[in-house]
């Protein structure tokens, strides 16, 4: 016969059962279980810039030796990356499917300022940490969520510390200014033209170029003609390399100072080192011939993985996202892993000198603070490339 | 500055004019735009590579071989994908060629990868004073390749026996057919000098431009803007016009601002067209009804 009072003891031990699995289920974020964390990036794998898949890959060998050295805290990182060709409406449908779809935990190490930009909404929106991506685009760095970890300054405070550079070091009175004719020269722009009155300098002339343009022969002529004293070149390391090649046909020998993101082996190697001896490049990573142990462990370790990559700035954006979020996982220990659980874990990284990068101190972000606040790679140097190689060069307000 | 902008703007027009020739021989005698024209010099630039790097031959040895291995491809191209649809229409006949575009560059990313490569040719970096002005040995050497070229060409159409049948067929496919002419070997002729004239657009652009499977794909643009404002069936036209989008880049990019140096091909074929729909040297053709 039927009874309430039968039913009623199943369906306690139903409710009890469900409770008890309720903690078990809330322990882990999306993508993670007791064995693998998923985490995702966009990357031009393909397409014009694809040469600036070097973050993704530096980020992957990363990744690679930590799984094959036993992963961390008994999980292995699964690093998902999807090619998006710098074309931001395919990015916005590759981020969808990777916090709808696939459940990434976290973003990290994505490349491109266009991409990120377009996509920076919907991921902070949906609460997935968004680390170290490539860019310095305002939106990123001055974003005010904190599920935003920028990976290195906005390009207008370098537009402005180059006007400083310029001035300081070559005692320039005028300047000509190359830029790329997007979203990352016009940031670099009007950080210059910020810096312009700050150090009492003029701008003769800015040229943009397009960067599918097969040659910038008439904008260096308008620059030499222009009576610059100086150069800033807000130019990616192909483009970069076309500016030095006419600069030398033209024989302007003028001092040129040159964006970190166009510093790469790549510009003397298409050049020529002769139309690249003695000029100056920002930089905010490590040469990759500095003894230091973390650099040539990972030199080691892109050799390993990727053997045909010639090592490059890019290849260590990609290292130092990857290698934070590692430290983030290892100090959050084999228990709660939830997104929440990794910003304040990454909050909590202070002084921390085991990545590429000399140092790494993230600050915490309130309601109404910036992402700026979070950056991964906060300062600045710069190389100078002489006799075959970059060399460190520190110009008077930094000895 | 203004012979300055002048000279370097027909250097950068010497590039162009390659790619231009090339777009007209084979529209003439195939009635298609071939848009693999491009990656057929793409492929080039990366054989000239492979033999100087890997076989270590010097560059006069491996233009060449890459001479040879660019025709091939082009003549692998006709029998394999083109003849086989050779009495279709226009479109299926450009869509053919895109096909062929998107082969070429997946093949060339998956064998040589997409990194952009130095091209292990350089000329003296001393540039050559011309009234003033200033060119590189490079730009120099090219421009006088291209004038080789265009000379060869000339007197290839005007006074060889299959120059002539090219240009019979260029005129009127079936009477030249019912002549006797081998239209068929013709059109496989046609896609080998393709294949010729892009092994030395590649290879002598690759130290320009460098070398990745994109490297040719805004020349290729320029090329036909150039074709098509010389009036496509024109080689001398296709020259000229190469040559002037070059200076009119460069004056514009000088004068008007770096912004309107990309948009200054584009603006001149809509303003020749809309004036003289056949281009420079075109003849107007009346479609009979």
């Amino acid at each position: 016969m039927f009874s309430y009072k039968n039913l009623a003891i199943p369906l306690v031990g139903l409710a009890a059962a469900s409770l008890m699995s309720l903690p078990a289920q809330a322990e882990n974020g999306p993508g993670v279980s007791d064995k693998e964390v998923l985490i995702c990036s966009y990357q031009p794998m393909t397409g014009k810039v694809s040469s600036y898949f070097r973050m993704g890959k530096g980020a992957d060998a990363w990744f690679k030796h930590v799984n094959e050295t036993g992963g961390v805290n008994g999980r292995m990182i699964n690093y998902k990356m999807v090619d998006d060709k710098y074309e931001p409406p395919r990015t916005k449908n590759i981020v969808k499917r990777f916090v709808e779809r696939d459940k990434c935990f976290a973003i990290v190490a994505p490349l491109g300022s266009a991409p990120t930009v377009a996509v920076i909404d919907y991921i902070v929106d949906n609460k997935v940490p968004l680390i170290g991506a490539g860019t310095g685009a305002a939106k990123n760095v001055f974003y005010k969520s904190r599920y935003v970890f920028p990976l290195y300054p906005p390009y207008d405070l370098e537009g402005t510390e180059l006007v400083r550079f310029a001035a300081e070091v070559f005692g320039a009175k005028k300047i000509a200014v190359l830029y790329q004719n997007d979203a990352s020269g016009k940031t670099h722009l009007a950080g210059i033209e910020v810096g312009l009155k700050k150090y009492g300098v003029e701008m003769v002339v800015s040229e943009g170029y397009e960067p599918k343009e097969v040659d910038v022969s008439s904008q260096v002529i308008n620059m030499k003609a222009s009576g610059a004293d100086a150069v800033i070149c807000s130019c990616a390391p192909e483009p970069a390399a076309k500016f030095y090649t006419e600069r030398k046909k033209l024989g302007w020998d003028v001092p040129v100072v040159n964006v970190f993101f166009g510093k790469s082996p790549k510009v003397p190697e298409l050049a020529g080192a002769d139309a690249v001896d003695g000029v100056y490049f920002a930089t905010i990573f490590r040469e990759w011939d500095d003894p230091n142990p973390q650099i040539q462990e990972a030199k080691g370790i892109l050799a390993k993985y990727y053997p045909e990559e010639s090592p490059d700035a890019v290849h260590l954006w990609g290292f130092t996202g990857a290698q934070v979020f590692t430290e983030a996982l290892k100090r959050m220990g084999s228990g709660d892993i939830t997104r929440d659980a990794l910003l304040d874990t990454l909050e909590g990284i202070d002084q921390w000198k085991g990545s590429v990068v000399p140092v790494v101190n993230i600050g915490e972000v309130g309601p109404d603070d910036e992402a700026v606040k979070h950056l991964l790679v906060p300062g600045m140097s710069y190389v100078q490339y002489k006799d075959g190689k970059f060399n460190p060069f520190a110009p008077p307000w930094m000895k | 500055m203004l012979g300055q902008q002048i000279l370097s703007g027909l250097a950068t027009g010497s590039v162009y004019a390659l790619t231009a020739i090339a777009v007209v021989v084979v529209f003439r005698n195939t009635r298609t735009i071939n848009l693999a024209q491009g990656d057929f010099g793409m492929i080039a630039a990366f054989l000239g590579i492979l033999f100087i790097k890997e076989f270590d031959l010097n560059y006069y040895v491996m233009l060449p071989l890459v001479v040879l291995c660019s025709m091939a491809l082009g003549v692998l191209v006709e029998r394999i994908v083109m003849r086989p649809i050779a009495d279709s229409d226009w479109l299926t006949l450009f869509t053919a060629t895109l096909g062929v575009y998107y082969i070429l560059h997946g093949a060339a990313g998956w064998i040589w990868g997409r990194d952009t490569k130095a091209f292990p040719v350089t000329f003296d970096a001393e540039p050559v004073d011309i009234f003033g002005a200033l060119i590189s040995q490079g730009h120099l050497i090219n421009m006088g390749w291209a004038a080789a070229i265009g000379i060869v060409l000339f007197f290839f159409f005007k006074y060889t026996k299959q120059g002539i049948a090219m240009r019979a067929v260029t005129d009127d496919p079936e009477t030249a057919l019912l002549m006797g002419i081998p239209v068929r070997f013709i059109v496989l002729l046609t896609w080998g000098m393709a294949g010729f004239l892009a092994a030395f657009a590649g290879v002598l652009l690759a130290p320009i431009v460098y070398v990745s499977p994109e490297m040719m794909d805004e020349v290729l643009i320029k090329g036909y803007v150039a074709a098509v404002f010389g009036g496509l069936y024109s080689i001398p036209g296709a020259i000229i016009g190469a040559l002037m989008i070059g200076v009119a880049e460069n004056l514009a990019g000088g004068y008007l601002g770096s912004h309107f140096k990309t948009a200054t091909a584009f603006v001149m074929i809509v303003v020749l067209l809309t004036f003289r729909p056949q281009g420079l040297f075109g003849i107007q053709k009346r479609r009979e009804i």
